[in-house]
């Protein structure tokens, strides 16, 4: 190292070269640090994302699967119902006119038997 | 539609039938004989039954029809069982009587109702199947309650239900499909 007057030693060419090549190394790994936070922060929130959509059609569906065995249990339901309520109305009706029925009824029965008989041989 | 084993059989005692002159008798026994095979399903299980020998079958076959059947009958049903072709007893009857209906000219049906029908009712149900068939019409009252009131008349395959229960049935049937309001 050569020394100035007076003593002092004057700075070395090759250590500023050293220095100004760990600055650019650090600005360097400081601008590749902050792509790969800014990457990492633009991964979670696309991950976040997907999740949160994920979750929202899942939900979506369960919730069109829950509507739509609501509406089959209804519909079964007020199916079951009706044919109750018609089986009961129809045996009902039925006894009703097996309490009444008489020979005049199986004789109606006969003359319209023999009309249509009469109607098809036509 | 009969099998040809069964078709044989009935033509052969048809034939004999005929032969002997005797079509409207022997269609009344062995119409006898095949409704007493109805409505006797143990006999039926007696006749097909494997482990009951062949003379026991006969015998049976003596002591049932016998008193009331031509001879030549019973020995047709006793060849029956000789041969092994008792399971076909049924259908060969049927067959049977199918055949001396056709040489008669007769049809048979049956009109089902809740109470039996006075003989005019049956008369006029006679004289309409007549008209419409071209045969004299054998007609058999059977009772059905379950009919509640009307008639049901079956001949051959042909069924024409005027009865209360079917009226029921319909109106229950389109009343569930919504045709009513």
């Amino acid at each position: 190292m050569e020394r100035e007057r007076g003593g002092r030693e004057k700075p070395n060419a090759a250590a500023l070269a050293d220095r100004q090549k760990a600055l650019q190394q650090l600005e360097t790994a400081s601008s590749k640090s902050e792509q790969i936070v800014t990457a990492a922060v633009k991964e979670a929130k696309d991950e976040k994302k997907a999740i949160l959509d994920q979750a929202n059609r899942q939900a979506g569906d369960t919730l069109a699967r829950a509507k739509e065995q609501i509406e089959a249990e209804r519909r079964d339901m007020k199916d079951s119902m009706q044919k109750e309520m018609v089986e009961v109305a129809m045996d009902a009706a039925g006894k009703l006119i097996g309490q009444k029925s008489s020979e005049d009824m199986d004789r109606e029965a006969v003359e319209r038997f023999v009309k249509e008989a009469q109607g098809h041989g036509e | 539609m009969a099998s040809e084993i069964a078709d044989r059989y009935a033509q052969a005692l048809f034939e004999l039938a005929l032969e002997q002159n005797r079509v409207r008798e022997w269609k009344d026994q062995v119409q006898a004989a095949a409704e007493a095979d109805e409505q006797n399903p143990e006999l039926a299980a007696f006749f097909y039954a494997a482990k009951i020998t062949a003379d026991e079958k006969k015998e049976a076959v003596r002591r049932i029809y016998g008193p009331g059947t031509d001879k030549d009958i019973v020995h047709f049903l006793e060849l029956l069982i000789d041969k092994g072709r008792m399971p076909y007893l049924r259908e060969i009857l049927k067959e049977f009587i199918a055949k001396c209906n056709d040489e008669l000219g007769l049809a048979e049906a049956v009109v089902y109702s809740a109470r039996p029908l006075q003989e005019a009712d049956l008369e006029k149900i006679r004289q309409a199947l007549s008209k419409k068939s071209g045969r004299q019409i054998e007609l058999k009252n059977r009772i059905n309650p379950k009919l509640i009131a009307g008639i049901k008349v079956v001949m051959g395959g042909n069924v024409t239900d005027v009865s209360m229960l079917h009226s029921i049935n319909s109106m229950k049937a389109s009343l569930l499909k919504g045709e009513h309001a």
